[in-house]
C-alpha cells in the first residue's frame, strides 16, 4: 500500500483529534467523579447518604450529564455560534483584505499595484501547500 | 430519522461539554483539589479559609471577573493576530481567493479555472445536508 501524502502529520492531526473530541470526555469524566466523590461526597453526612457508592454517582452523574449537555449545545448551535463567528470575522483582518480587493477588482477601484501585491501575497501562502488536491 | 442525526447531537453534546460544562467540572476539580490537599494542610492557610464553601465562593468571586477581562484584552488585541497566523497558513483559501482574482482580472487559464471548479465540487460533495 502506498503511503500517503503527509502521511506523518496528519497521523498527528488525528491522534490530537482523537484526544480533544473523545478521549479526553473519558478522561475528564474519571476526573471529575473520582475527584468529587473522594474529596467531597464520601464522608460528608448529607451528600454520603444520597450517593451510597462511587458507581451509584457515576452512573447519575453520567444520566443527567448527556442530555443536559446536548440541550445547551443546541441553544448553543442555534444562538450563540453567530455571535462567535461575527467576533471572529470582525477580527479577521486579512480576510477582510482578501475580499475587500476582490470587490475592488471587480469595481473597478483597485489599481494594478493593488492587485499585484495582493496577488503576490495569495502566492506566497499558496506555497505552503500541502498538495492535497 | 436522518442520516446525520446522532452525528448532530453528538456534536451538540461536545459542544455543551466543551464550551460550557467543563467549566463547572473544572471548576469543582480544582476547588476540591486545592482545598484538601493544599489549604486544609496547612494551618495558616485553614485558619484564613476555614471551609470548602468559602474558598469555593473566593475562587469564583476572584476568577469570574478575571477571565472576563483577558477575554476582553484577547478578543480586542489578540483575536486578530491569530486569525492572521491561521489565513497565512491556509494554502487552499489563498488559492480560491488568487483563482477568482485571477478569473476576474484575466489572468486565469480555462485549464486552472476548470480544476478549480473540480476542486471545489470535490469539497461540496462532502456537504451533510
Amino acid at each position: 500500500m502506498p503511503i500517503q501524502k503527509n502521511f506523518i502529520r496528519k497521523l498527528w492531526w488525528d491522534t490530537r483529534s482523537g484526544t480533544a473530541l473523545y478521549l479526553m470526555l473519558a478522561l475528564q469524566f474519571l476526573n471529575f467523579i473520582l475527584i468529587t466523590y473522594n474529596y467531597l461526597i464520601e464522608g460528608n453526612t448529607i451528600f454520603g447518604n444520597v450517593f451510597f457508592n462511587l458507581w451509584f454517582f457515576a452512573i447519575i452523574f453520567l444520566i443527567s450529564y448527556i442530555p443536559v449537555s446536548i440541550l445547551i449545545g443546541r441553544w448553543h448551535r442555534q444562538n450563540q455560534i453567530r455571535v462567535d463567528a461575527t467576533i471572529r470575522l470582525s477580527q479577521n483582518p486579512v480576510m477582510a483584505r482578501m475580499f475587500r480587493t476582490l470587490l475592488d477588482t471587480q469595481t473597478g477601484k483597485a489599481t494594478k499595484e493593488e492587485i499585484e501585491e495582493f496577488r503576490k501575497m495569495l502566492t506566497k501562502i499558496e506555497k505552503k501547500d500541502i498538495k492535497e488536491f | 430519522m436522518k442520516e446525520g442525526w446522532i452525528r448532530r447531537r453528538w456534536w451538540e453534546f461536545r459542544q455543551g461539554h466543551s464550551v460550557y460544562l467543563i467549566f463547572l467540572l473544572t471548576f469543582m476539580n480544582f476547588i476540591l483539589i486545592s482545598y484538601r490537599l493544599l489549604i486544609e494542610r496547612i494551618p495558616v492557610f485553614k485558619e484564613l479559609i476555614p471551609d470548602l464553601w468559602i474558598f469555593a465562593i473566593m475562587f469564583i468571586a476572584f476568577y469570574l471577573p478575571a477571565a472576563v477581562l483577558i477575554g476582553y484584552w484577547h478578543r480586542r488585541t489578540q483575536l486578530r493576530v491569530e486569525t492572521t497566523i491561521t489565513l497565512q497558513q491556509n494554502p487552499v483559501m489563498a488559492r480560491m481567493f488568487r483563482t477568482l482574482l485571477d478569473t476576474q482580472t484575466g489572468k486565469a487559464t480555462k485549464e486552472e479555472i476548470e480544476e478549480f471548479r473540480k476542486m471545489l465540487t470535490k469539497i461540496e460533495k462532502k456537504t451533510d445536508d
